[in-house]
């Protein structure tokens, strides 16, 4: 097995399963174990007379656990792969049980039937046109009530907007989910989240007000524009793609570092954002995964993990999110080639480039080599060897973790942000790579 | 970037009110700029957002870095010491999740005494967990290395790391770190705790006087006397009270002294003739003079008796002068008492048992108070009595057989007894107490796991699995206990393995 500890924390759902799966990384608690390269399996000893039986998919970190949890994975699907992790000694590789190779053929089965209905899959295109038209128009007209709204808020000014009351803000989002545009639902919602606490609240709610005018009046003009761009707009307004045409397309393969995963609730919905690095095509992907309470994610990664994997980016002027085709986790590779930023005029040179093809784009990571946080006037920043600086953002909490582990020293580094200010994903530490 | 505060300027006001020209605008902007404002369709809203949409994009494109080649370079000094190994680090996390001191502890113990250091991303937590802990700080300091110094000097909040020299310390520190280092220097150097103590005495004020005082509990020697003598003309009653209670547990005190003479007059050794001069009797005489000095009460001893007070007393029929005389035993040297009946101290503590058998644990406390514990072996085999004030002093199999043996019969007093033993306990004496848990399950739960895990030995581990409550209603609940116990002790044997591979 590939995973270190670290790894295998990072797939817990919550604090309380670390803990019991910390509690299973027993030995004694497991009545039978085994390891094969597809496979990790036991039966572990709980209040029921039959022990659990506990299966791992290694191939693409998938759980099936025989206990009546809801939480995925469940402490016993943790328990057992920490046990791994710590004394693989006690796992003996073996032909796998019935149990096991039951389940393992059936996903097997599974992935291949999924293919073939993809392929048989017949669209009534006629339809989908019509539904297509009818959402475009349903979009228009939102936007139209949108721009009135933007304008609005720029006649009267926006000094007064802070004493708004939620409903101003939900009514726009509300409108926004009637009009089928749940993307820019999202941005009204995460315009009335700016901070009107901080001094500069201006600045930052400037630059939201200013991204969704970019949207609403970019689609307005799509017709105008690069496909790849008008592709942005429809994705950023809330258009789906359909991945199954996404997932025909040939895709990027590449030896990927996961660099960082992040989880927010949203809604009912929890939305996890998964950050991918390519060693060797020196490239970044965000592959998101949202699911509802309960409900067991496709894909189970963690920082520091390296995937041989075919990723297929959405069609956009700077490819970012994408999706994984395939993937297959592998050992650690030699991560001594990767191609980093030099330093902070590097990046503002690239976000530059990235900026004049996506001015509304999100925040993008980026790999710069020999950053040292230093405290100045006050507040974190991170220096790179030219002297530059860029603050570390103040909502980052683990800044002691980085300061302790630089000891003074440069470290090359993974952060998102943009402009001058940006908050640390990981470290390459000792070789190894470490979310902090 | 001035365009870019003339955009917030305009919006704070709306653009109904007049706005002011965009300042500093680069050629290409501002051709731009002019574009939108001739544009006759668009309004004044949209001419607004649409310059605005492109300055936004023009100040997040011309990012330039601020730069600061001057900044004084701040450095950890390169460690001497080597970092703990991966599999330790693991455990460690595993030890920060549980939140458990005495493993946290262990585990320090272990990486200091092999000399290694903890690594660089784990100290954080380290330090944050051990402020303001007097057994793990020092541990963590020793095992932080430069790094941790560094850190410590950067972050006010971990300033438990010592910078300073103990001179600086002892001049200029915080009350807590002058008490802490007072206390290191008497473990080393008794003499010169006094000394400095009594260099500053004058300055302290009543508070610190009492704290400072309190250290020399340890290593007090008769050559604290003089100093200690001096304080009981204090004018705080605590400080007075404490050097009374110092000046009570060292032998040849002022008021040792005259413990002595009081007793010396009361308690006598009685020999006579019986059955025509074949044998002796022996007693013992127990009688206060008809006056007592009553000073004595002024130094702690109790007047009346008091049930609350006795202890290893018999409570009932004892009237007040047997209290007084058990009070003043217990603040005599032992050896006292191989002068007063002229014969060896195994003779003594015979004597005191057969014939004042509500004495012996009086005498057994003095041996714990004036550190007599030459004498404890002859306290062992006296019935029925267990004496804790020193049992921890014997040697460990020594100890739990002496522990099993009185509480033979008593499971409830084996394991409240136990659990005030300060080293680890035997594997015999272990499954004993772990099994008297196991019929308490609501007594002894994961609290009382968590705070003794480092009396219990690992040698254990395979045989707790079948330790189970003897009344099957409690078993549910011990199977809790015993689980948790299970991972702890298992998270203890990974700890000594990962030192000792």
């Amino acid at each position: 097995m590939q995973l270190t500890e670290d790894q295998i924390y990072a797939l817990a759902p919550d604090e309380a399963s670390k803990k019991a799966g910390r509690d299973l990384a027993n030995p004694a608690k497991w009545v039978s174990k085994g390891i094969n390269e597809q496979a990790l399996w036991g039966e572990c000893q709980g209040s029921g007379s039959k022990p659990y039986q506990t299966q791992v998919d290694l191939s693409a970190i998938a759980f099936k656990c025989s206990c009546p949890s809801r939480k995925f994975p469940c402490k016993h699907g943790l328990g057992l792969m920490l046990l791994c992790a710590r004394q693989p000694g006690l796992f003996a590789t073996s032909a796998m049980p019935a149990w096991v190779n039951d389940w393992i053929n059936k996903r097997a089965e599974k992935e291949e039937k999924k293919v073939e209905k993809a392929g048989e899959k017949s669209v009534d295109e006629s339809a989908q046109a019509k539904r297509q038209q009818a959402r475009e128009q349903k979009v228009s007209a939102g936007i139209t009530e949108l721009m009135v709204w933007i304008k609005d808020i720029v006649r009267g000014g926006i000094l007064t907007i802070p004493e708004k009351t939620p409903a101003y803000w939900d009514n726009m989002a509300r409108r926004m989910v009637d009009a089928q545009a749940s993307g820019l639902a999202g941005m009204v919602r995460n315009l009335a989240g700016t901070n009107f606490w901080n001094e500069g609240w201006q600045s930052a709610f400037m630059d939201k007000l200013l991204q969704l005018y970019l949207v609403a009046e970019g689609y307005n003009n799509i017709q105008n524009i690069d496909p790849d761009l008008q592709q942005d707009l429809r994705t950023t307004i809330g258009f789906t793609t359909n991945q199954e045409e996404l997932r025909a397309q040939t895709g990027v393969r590449d030896t990927w570092l996961v660099i960082g995963k992040e989880s927010r609730d949203e809604q009912q919905l929890t939305i996890e954002q998964n950050w991918l690095y390519g060693l060797k095509t020196n490239s970044y992907a965000l592959v998101l995964q949202f699911t509802v309470k309960g409900q067991i994610l496709p894909l189970a990664f963690s920082p520091g993990m390296y995937l041989d994997a075919t990723l297929v980016y959405f069609p956009s002027t700077v490819p970012y999110r994408a999706i994984v085709k395939d993937y297959n986790i592998i050992r650690q590779t030699d991560t001594s080639a990767v191609q980093t930023f030099a330093g902070w005029q590097q990046v503002a040179g690239y976000e530059t480039t990235l900026n004049s093809r996506l001015p509304f784009r999100s925040e993008m990571p980026v790999v710069v080599t020999s950053l040292t946080p230093v405290y100045y006037q006050k507040q974190w920043w991170l220096q790179d060897g030219e002297g530059c600086l860029c603050k570390i953002s103040a909502a980052y909490t683990n800044i002691w973790q980085l300061v302790a582990i630089s000891g003074g020293d440069p470290v090359t580094m993974t952060v998102i942000g943009k402009e001058n200010e940006y908050r640390p994903l990981g470290v390459w530490h000792q070789n190894n790579y470490k979310s902090i | 970037m001035r365009a870019w505060e003339s955009i917030i300027n305009t919006a704070m006001l709306g653009t109904d009110k007049p706005a002011p020209v965009i300042a500093d605008l680069p050629e290409e902007v501002a051709i731009i700029a002019n574009a939108i404002d001739s544009t006759a369709t668009l309004d004044k809203e949209e001419r607004y957002l649409q310059k605005a949409a492109v300055i936004y994009n023009y100040r997040q494109s011309g990012f330039v870095p601020f730069q600061k080649n001057d900044l004084t370079v701040n450095k950890a000094d390169e460690e001497t010491k080597p970092y703990c190994p991966d599999v330790a680090d693991a455990v460690l996390n595993e030890i920060l999740a549980e939140d458990n001191d005495p493993l946290l502890k262990l585990w320090l113990q272990q990486c200091s005494e092999r000399g290694q250091l903890l690594l660089p991303g784990v100290l954080p937590a380290i330090m944050d967990k051990s402020k303001g802990n007097n057994t793990l700080s020092p541990l963590v300091i020793e095992c932080s290395g430069s790094r941790g110094a560094w850190l410590s000097k950067l972050n006010p909040k971990w300033d438990f790391f010592v910078n300073q020299t103990d001179e600086e310390i002892w001049q200029t520190g915080t009350p807590t770190q002058r008490i802490e280092l007072l206390k290191k220097i008497r473990k080393s150097t008794p003499d010169k705790a006094r000394e400095w103590l009594q260099q500053t005495w004058a300055q302290e004020n009543a508070a610190n006087k009492l704290e400072l005082l309190k250290t020399l509990l340890v290593n007090r020697s008769p050559a604290d006397l003089p100093f200690l003598e001096s304080l009981l003309t204090e004018k705080g009653q605590k400080v007075k009270d404490e050097a009374i209670n110092l000046l009570k547990q060292i032998p040849g005190s002022s008021i040792v002294k005259q413990y002595e003479e009081i007793l010396r007059q009361s308690i006598i050794l009685k020999k006579e003739k019986a059955l025509l001069g074949m044998m002796t009797k022996v007693s013992i005489q127990q009688k206060l003079p008809e006056v007592v000095d009553e000073h004595i009460f002024k130094t702690g001893i109790e007047r009346l008796a008091s049930i609350e007070k006795l202890v290893g007393v018999k409570q009932t029929n004892t009237t007040d002068e047997i209290f007084i005389l058990y009070q003043l035993i217990g603040w005599v040297p032992p050896s006292f008492w191989v002068k007063q009946f002229e014969v060896p101290a195994a003779q003594v503590v015979e004597y005191f048992d057969k014939y004042t058998t509500d004495m012996v644990g009086a005498v057994g406390m003095a041996v714990a108070r004036f550190g007599e514990y030459e004498w404890m072996q002859y306290f062992l085999h006296v019935e029925n009595k267990f004496f804790d004030d020193f049992a921890d002093r014997l040697p460990r199999q020594e100890r739990d057989e002496y522990i099993l043996r009185i509480f033979k019969q008593e499971t409830d007093s084996l394991v409240h007894t136990a659990l005030f033993c300060k080293d680890e306990w035997g594997d015999k004496l272990a499954l004993k107490v772990i099994a008297g848990m196991a019929d308490n399950p609501y007594k002894y739960n994961r609290q009382t796991i968590n705070q003794h895990i480092g009396l219990i030995p690992i040698g254990v581990l395979n045989q707790i699995e079948n330790i189970t409550s003897q009344q099957e209603a409690l078993r549910p609940t011990w199977d809790k206990t015993r689980n948790h116990l299970i991972n702890l002790l298992s998270l203890k044997q990974q700890t000594l393995k990962a030192f000792n591979a």
